[in-house]
């Protein structure tokens, strides 16, 4: 069965999408080792069944504290087909970190620019053509509260690919 | 003046301008980088966590952490 992963930094509204992916039935268990856990569940996709997993909440795949820990070796040890990263679209450049990190690692990613609506509300303006331009994976704005967008950012799931970071920066203009 | 970030106090604003070599990649992903503004929004009792806020975004980071980060502090 294929895996997806949804990865992110803390209170991005990864669990609310997770929910509403999965139907909230859900099994969480601790990492082994651990007291940090993690949910995972299944869904389907145009008739297949997927494995759904929400990481606990990371900033970077470079450590520092449990919960980044288990997020990094479970990407590390189960090799997901598909990592959602979710971005709150309110703060997008610390969001595109981890993104970037995973990109790096060679994940296939797609992303979800979370909380869409609050960001709207704010008068944060998202060039989402650009951004999955330059990064060349799908970029997907979603409100998960609402189930905004998340037909799209499903159906989209299967363009995750992995990209290379040199390409990013010369698209980037870097 | 130059101060460690868990010697500043709440209120206390300043720029990033070292950030030990050890952590730096950890605390990238959370926007501390050298050059970002900071400003410290609390600090939590026995040897808790400093709570700041980069680019508008509250954060907290241990003791240890705020320890390795130097800034220039505003007057």
């Amino acid at each position: 069965m294929k895996k997806i992963f949804l990865a992110g930094n803390p209170n991005v509204g990864k669990s609310v999408l997770f929910n509403r992916l999965s139907g909230a039935r859900a099994t969480v268990s601790n990492y082994p080792g651990t007291t940090v856990d993690f949910t995972k569940s299944r869904m389907r996709i145009a008739g297949k069944e997927y494995e759904i997993v929400d990481l606990p909440g990371a900033f970077s795949l470079e450590p520092k504290d449990k919960a980044e820990e288990v997020a990094r070796d479970m990407l590390k040890k189960e090799k997901p087909d598909a990592v959602v990263s979710v971005i709150d679209a309110t703060a997008v450049e610390r969001g595109l970190y981890l993104t970037l990190e995973l990109i790096e690692k060679g994940y296939p990613i797609v992303v979800a620019l979370n909380m869409s609506d609050v960001a709207r509300d704010r008068k944060i303006k998202i060039d989402v053509r650009k951004l999955e331009e330059i990064l060349g994976v799908p970029v997907v704005e979603t409100v998960a509260t609402t189930g905004s967008g998340l037909k799209e950012l499903v159906s989209r799931i299967e363009e995750a690919k992995p990209v290379d970071v040199g390409a990013i920066k010369q698209r980037a203009g870097r | 003046m130059k101060k460690k970030l868990s010697d500043m106090k709440p209120g206390e604003k300043g720029r990033i301008v070292e950030i030990d070599s050890s952590i730096r990649a950890s605390v990238a992903g959370m926007g501390i980088r050298t050059g970002e503004e900071l400003k410290v929004a609390a600090e939590q009792p026995i040897g808790g966590p400093v709570v700041i806020v980069v680019r508008g975004r509250e954060t907290s980071l241990g003791k240890g952490l705020a320890r390795s980060i130097i800034v220039e502090c505003e007057k």
